[in-house]
């Protein structure tokens, strides 16, 4: 059996493309908006409206199915409740052995940037993190996101640019 | 600046290692290099938040079945040469569904699962309807059923099959129930206990492993073997059950129209059919029993006593 004959409405391909998909497509929304909880609130919506149309769609085109309808609710969301994005702030988890001082500047460098990236725009931000953190390549970001690769290039680009620029400002 | 030096893209590229020898160089003697390298090793230690997949997904499967219906609309297809009371049986039964709230339906030769709002699965045959009530699920955990499925129900409170041929009753199992109208109603337990109660109230209790019918008034009861291959993995079989039912079960899989001249269709028969290759499965069932089968244009097989 190809994997186009495979059936979304069948609960262990389902289950798959949930196991597949959902991790960064939770990661794709929350980089958009910041909130744990309107990002899984996102997910789940549109997992169910996968399940509802499960006949209609093939199995090979459920990723983008999935970030299309995702990106969709969030701008409806966005619009609908004008919401205040605020990026959550997260902590290093690699163990150094520098000196105290030093894990402090580091920390609070982190922090600085945590803010910067916070106030990206959205563009750059969403590719930005899902390079570092979710490690998608940027062929796999053009097609999450729907754009050509060299304009996910010039906006990771851009980014860092900003990054730069403003670590120094603060 | 440094945007001046480079073009628009060079960070990326920088990133992902893409970078000629040429522009490799200039960058990591130049003064903004050591900046992104710190920026870059810093934002590599962030992580995103934990997900917590299981909950996430059986959250996503509660809610899934509390959606506005999709009733679908009933096919009306004419198997053979029939009277018109069957016809108006068919209807009959469409009109009495259209208003459930959740409806399922399979056409020729299909078979598809069902998740139920609380985890129990339903697999469905071919030209098979499941419907259910969605909202009122948590207290009352009825499906009604016509043709085939295999229910693996969760354990909880009293789960019901209603058929228009029987009723059959579980608390937590798996188990098979075929039905057809008002004249046949079979149930096969494979785990657990169940309770079957034909139309007219004859009753039996069902442990694994057990199975009984009723067949146009006639009941039987006996054991199989649940490692046996049954319609789910492609092969249907029946005990003692009257040809004519045997036939329709052959149109559901393979939407062949079956024409029987001049023979006995109540003649009961016990055995299989494959529905990987029609060929055998005319073969299988047909050959035992003396009749034989003539392909008539791309559709259509006519059956005639071969005695």
């Amino acid at each position: 059996m190809t994997s186009e004959d495979k059936s979304v409405c069948e609960s262990k391909n389902y289950e798959s493309i949930f196991n597949t998909h959902a991790e960064t497509l939770r990661n794709f929304v929350y980089y958009k908006c910041g909130s744990e909880q309107l990002a899984e609130d996102i997910v789940q919506e549109a997992f169910i409206k996968l399940w509802k149309n499960c006949a209609k769609i093939i199995f090979t085109k459920a990723k983008s199915y999935l970030f299309t309808v995702a990106n969709n609710m969030f701008l409806n969301e966005v619009a609908h409740q004008k919401v205040v994005l605020k990026y959550k702030q997260q902590t290093g988890s690699k163990v150094s052995n520098e000196t105290p001082e030093f894990i402090l500047r580091q920390k609070e460098f982190q922090e600085k940037l945590q803010r910067i990236i916070a106030k990206l725009p959205e563009g750059q931000r969403e590719v930005f993190l899902l390079n570092r953190i979710d490690k998608k390549t940027y062929v796999e970001i053009a097609e999450i996101i729907g754009l050509s690769v060299k304009a996910v290039e010039k906006r990771m680009h851009k980014a860092l640019v900003t990054l730069r620029k403003e670590i120094g400002n603060i | 600046m440094m945007e001046e030096k480079y073009d628009d893209t060079f960070l990326a590229r920088w990133l992902a290692n893409d970078l000629t020898e040429e522009e490799k160089l200039r960058f990591e003697n130049s003064a903004e290099h050591q900046d992104y390298l710190q920026i870059i090793e810093s934002v590599d230690l962030m992580e995103a938040p934990s997900f917590d997949k299981k909950s996430i997904l059986s959250s996503i499967q509660q809610k899934q079945q509390i959606q506005t219906s999709t009733v679908r609309k009933l096919k009306t297809s004419w198997l053979y040469t029939a009277a018109a009371a069957v016809v108006l049986l068919f209807v009959g039964f469409s009109s009495m569904y259209l208003n459930a709230d959740e409806t399922f339906e399979t056409g020729f030769g299909e078979k598809i699962t069902v998740n139920l709002p609380d985890g129990s699965e339903v697999l469905l045959n071919a030209k098979t309807t499941l419907s259910f009530n969605e909202n009122s699920w948590d207290t009352d955990r009825t499906v009604s059923l016509d043709g085939e499925a295999y229910f693996k129900v969760k354990k909880g409170e009293k789960f019901t099959v209603a058929t228009t041929s029987g009723t059959v009753e579980v608390l937590g199992t798996e188990f098979n129930v075929h039905t057809h109208d008002d004249d046949i109603f079979e149930v096969k337990c494979h785990e657990g206990k169940v309770k079957a109660t034909t139309k007219t109230q004859k009753t039996a209790i069902l442990t694994q492993a057990k199975a009984f019918s009723s067949v146009e008034g006639k009941t039987t009861s006996w054991s199989f073997n649940t490692n046996d291959p049954s319609w789910i993995d492609g092969e249907s079989n029946f005990m003692e059950m009257p040809i004519k039912h045997v036939i329709e079960a052959l149109q559901d899989q393979y939407e062949f129209e079956f024409i029987a001249e001049n023979i006995d269709t109540t003649q009961r028969f016990t055995g299989t059919f494959s529905h990987k290759n029609l060929k055998l499965a005319l073969r299988t069932v047909f050959d035992p029993m003396e009749i034989s089968y003539t392909f008539k244009g791309e559709k259509t097989i006519i059956l005639r006593n071969a005695k």
